[in-house]
């Protein structure tokens, strides 16, 4: 411990390193904890402060635990295994007198470098934990060997770390899978984002700030024109006057919507704890991994704490079919004494409609002409709320829409419904696949009609068209509104495209990452001739490992034993074509001649051959045995060697 | 330059006849200061080799046939008591000369020999406390007879060390034979020989080749060689450091007489089993091995580009 700097610190660089990208993550007071922790360390060695001993260590250990208790009793997941982890780092370099705990902490170190694949971005982060294992490496080769250069260190840990990498993929690509996936344990966030099972005022435009990714597509075929990308989540059935609710127990198994054009596609969903899934309307299959709805949604038996991927097939152009009673009935339910003047003025509108299309004509249309606005910032409203927004503000967004307008339908007896999910979404164009992010978070209206079924009606529509041919982004450029990349101006589409390209990047590493699954594993040994569940196979599989594992150990041995090989020089390299000249005119050098002697025995049998050979064999020893060669003689041997032919007869 | 040691060889050549190779490995041996070990059968002409040499370079010559009974005074000299000035009087020993031809070495006793191995390596002598320089040039041509060993005492592989090279000279070819047989007898033309050079020019020729140039690419050459006798599978033990700089030091001197002020691979290849094969054992059987098979194992060490 006399020598911090040599001892000490480097592991605190290691565990700071280790911590770095769980920044944002750990609660801010454990961020203070090591941030007061380490300093004191860092100043206690520069100024000499007294360090704590082991019952101010244990004190210290108490109040750190009651403070993860504190923090994490509600949940105990790997953020909490997180936070302890980062409470007793910031600890354990109170007691490094030892070699023994010195050691301890730095494979804490590397413990807390694993706990990286927490993270979601996993090119970067992936990219960061190789840098944090280089690191962490040559602090455990410093400290087993103090001294030297911390680079020197580094460069020793690179290497190993180069060696190490076709080991890796090779346990990557052949070590066993579980069924399903290691990784996914991992790959979970915990903070909810997108939809909640009710929709009540305000609840759409927290999702428009926010441009994190809600799932990506992937097409099989074309993408579906941008009006058409109704991604169905939810449907709430139950109004209570201020606002609509998921339907407490829904059947399942619905009749399988009819249509034409079936449009295939695969889903990246990131988590979002809930339970739903986000299909194009209208889903034309079920899924085996979740329960398809009575109201045409997928619905997970858990929340889904990890990206979850699915192939789904939907139609765009759809009939859904016959309904059952005590649906439709419910459909048109409204809580008394509530929006009463909004019941009265549906009815008033489509007084003179009869099927359930006309009516939604009519009050769409009512919608368009009577000066309702879009905006993502409308005022309050108030007991009755969709009173006030037709009466008073009329103002709001699609939310304010699709509430009003199955409000108003459910008031002249159709039966409608507000369907939540998302419109749109962006193709990247550096991947061919489309991301929609929170900020098309969308609800609209789908209402009975007895010979159609259920149709889509998009109020929304009435409003702000833009909104539903081009998009959310459209609609924030026009407010105003968005994030600091879009103030920027002339940069912003700049700073799009980057985005787009690293979202590309991402989601085709992680695809290959998360995508490499028991079942692709199985298939790839399997085209090498191993099955699983057969005896031979494992012992296919051991020889295949050994002779894999005997190819690299062979080919380092290669690398690392052969003799040193010396870069050829230009005379070198022209004395050896010259000999190949020579040889190829009969006269093989053997390895063991002078140039000399080799000149003598070629010219016995070729003494025609004397005037070309006698200057380049002068040269030649010149340059390579006198060490006094003048300044034209390396560039007149290669040149009479360029020249040199032995069939030339002079 | 060339010239001038073809004129030696000749010379050399009216007397010791058909000998021409071995006689320049012994001038190389000679310019590069280092000592000569023939082995041979008695009779061939191995101590008209050594005078003629001696005289050729206008050097003094000693010669000391090596007994088992001979002690180190017999070569390096006695001090006898003067009775009349009442002093110790020193008589030096045949090793007080500039060639020393030290016949059957291997009949002396080890004592005896290292006596003589001292003085070639040191170049001095210490007699009773006292240390006299020896007279340069200082050359031992020692031989020994192979064949005979009753009563011998083989010298150990680190004496053997000492010399710089080890010849043989074998029998005459059939004309050079000849010529022996109708000639008047090499005691005559040895006696009715002149001087080719002063024997200041020795320092000369050694002074220059000792400037002779080793290239990088000479030294890698040389060193591979060194490598290779020690870890080829050939060999009991590979070459010392100091081999590897008589190898070298041979190579000056043969390249010198090529009239070069640098080295090529040529010449090392020219001395080398001259100079390693009474220093490499084979690992088989612990013996010496035979000059063709070394130039042929030595074949497989390759030649720099």
């Amino acid at each position: 411990m006399n020598e911090p700097h040599k001892t000490v610190f480097p592991i605190l660089a290691a565990l700071v390193v280790a911590i770095f990208p769980h920044i944002g993550r750990l609660p801010p007071w454990i961020i203070f904890w090591c941030v007061v922790m380490w300093g004191y360390i860092l100043l206690s060695f520069r100024f000499n402060w007294p360090r704590p001993g082991k019952n101010l260590r244990r004190v210290l250990t108490i109040i750190g635990i009651f403070g993860l208790l504190f923090t994490f009793s509600r949940r105990l997941d790997q953020d909490a295994y997180l936070g302890l982890l980062a409470v007793m780092a910031a600890l354990k370099p109170f007691e490094m007198e030892t070699h023994r705990d010195r050691m301890i902490t730095v494979f804490l170190a590397y413990f807390i470098v694993i706990t990286s694949l927490f993270l979601s971005e996993t090119l970067l982060i992936t990219i960061y934990m190789f840098m944090s294992v280089i690191v962490t490496t040559a602090v455990l080769i410093r400290t087993n060997d103090p001294g030297g250069r911390f680079t020197a260190n580094l460069r020793l840990s690179a290497l190993i770390m180069a060696q190490a990498l076709p080991v890796m993929v090779l346990l990557f690509f052949l070590f066993p899978r579980i069924e399903g996936s290691l990784f996914g344990l991992w790959f979970s966030s915990a903070a909810k984002s997108g939809f909640s099972d009710s929709l009540s005022p305000g609840g759409v435009v927290m999702l428009v700030e926010n441009d994190a990714v809600a799932f990506r597509v992937s097409f099989d075929g074309e993408t579906p024109s941008a009006s058409l990308l109704y991604w169905r989540g939810i449907v709430f059935s139950d109004f209570d006057g201020r606002g609509w609710h998921v339907q407490r127990h829904s059947p399942e198994n619905p009749a399988l919507p009819k249509g034409q054009n079936p449009t295939s596609y695969t889903v990246t969903l990131e988590p979002h704890h809930y339970r739903w899934l986000f299909v194009l309307e209208m889903p034309a299959e079920p899924l085996h991994r979740a329960a398809f709805l009575n109201d045409y949604t997928l619905r997970t038996p858990r929340p889904v704490s990890r990206q979850m991927r699915y192939e789904m097939t939907s139609y765009t152009r759809y009939h859904t079919g016959p309904e059952d009673e005590k649906t439709l009935r419910q459909c048109i339910l409204l809580p008394e004494n509530s929006n009463t003047r909004t019941h009265q003025l549906a009815a008033e509108i489509t007084a003179d409609a009869s099927t359930a299309v006309e009516k939604a004509d009519q009050v769409f249309n009512f919608f368009r002409d009577n000066g309702f606005t879009y905006t993502l910032e409308p005022p309050r409203l108030g007991r009755h709320p969709v009173d006030d927004f037709i009466f008073a503000s009329r103002r709001g967004y699609c939310e304010h829409y699709a509430s009003a307008f199955a409000f108003m339908m459910r008031a002249v007896n159709v039966p409608a419904r507000v369907v939540g999910g998302y419109l749109g979404g962006e193709i990247n164009p550096y991947a061919n696949y489309l991301i929609v992010r929170q900020l098309d978070a969308h609800a609209w209206v789908e209402i009975w009609d007895p010979e159609n079924g259920w149709i889509r009606v998009d109020p929304t529509a009435a409003v702000a068209p833009d909104r539903i041919s081009e998009g959310m982004r459209s609609v924030l450029s026009a407010g105003g509104a968005g994030g600091f990349f879009e103030r920027l101006g002339g940069l912003s589409s700049f700073f799009h495209q980057a985005r787009l390209g690293w979202d590309a990047i991402n989601t085709g590493w992680r695809a290959f990452f998360e995508g490499y699954s028991y079942e692709v594993q199985r298939a790839l040994l399997e085209k090498i001739g191993i099955r699983s569940g057969v005896l031979a196979a494992s012992f296919k599989a051991m020889l295949l490992m050994v002779a894999l594992a005997g190819m690299i150990i062979g080919g380092y041995a290669w690398f690392f034993l052969r003799p040193p090989r010396q870069k050829p020089d230009a005379v070198q390299k022209y004395y050896a074509r010259y000999c190949e000249k020579l040889a190829r005119a009969g006269f093989a050098r053997k390895p063991d001649q002078g140039p000399i002697d080799y000149m003598q025995l070629v010219l016995k049998n070729r003494p025609d051959l004397q005037k070309q050979i006698a200057p380049i064999t002068d040269l030649y020893v010149r340059l390579r045995y006198r060490d006094q060669a003048a300044e034209g003689d390396l560039a007149a041997f290669v040149e009479k060697v360029r020249k040199f032919d032995p069939a030339l007869k002079r | 330059m060339i010239e001038r040691f073809e004129s030696i060889v000749r010379q050399i050549g009216t007397v010791l006849i058909g000998k021409e190779p071995q006689v320049r490995l012994a001038l190389t041996c000679l310019f590069a200061r280092g000592h000569l070990l023939i082995e041979d059968l008695p009779g061939i002409g191995k101590t008209t080799m050594a005078k003629v040499l001696a005289k050729c370079m206008g050097l003094d010559f000693q010669r000391v046939q090596f007994t088992s009974d001979m002690l180190p005074g017999d070569i390096l000299g006695v001090s006898i008591f003067d009775q009349k000035a009442a002093t110790f009087h020193f008589h030096p020993g045949p090793i007080f000369t500039q060639v020393l031809l030290a016949d059957e070495i291997n009949r002396a006793t080890p004592k005896t020999q290292s006596a003589l191995l001292e003085a070639m390596e040191e170049q001095q002598v210490t007699i009773e406390g006292e240390t006299r320089t020896l007279k340069q040039p200082f050359f031992v041509i020692a031989t020994q007879n192979p064949l005979e060993h009753a009563g011998t005492f083989p010298l150990p592989e680190s004496q053997m060390d000492r010399f710089l090279m080890r010849i043989t000279l074998g029998y005459p070819d059939r004309a050079a034979e000849k010529k022996i047989l109708k000639g008047e007898g090499a005691q005559a033309v040895l006696d009715a020989m002149g001087a080719c050079m002063m024997h200041d020019d020795v320092f000369g020729i050694q002074a220059e080749i000792s400037r002779v140039r080793a290239s990088e690419t000479f030294i890698d050459y040389l060193q591979d060689i060194i490598h290779f006798t020690r870890t080829s599978p050939r060999f009991h033990f590979g070459m010392s450091p100091r081999a590897g700089l008589a190898l070298q030091q041979a190579s000056r001197a043969w390249a010198h007489m090529q009239g070069r002020d640098y080295m090529v691979p040529e010449d090392l290849q020219m001395v080398l089993p001259w100079v390693v094969g009474h220093r490499l054992r084979s690992r088989t059987d612990g013996l010496e091995i035979p000059q063709n098979r070394l130039i042929e194992i030595f074949s497989q060490v390759p030649v720099p580009l």
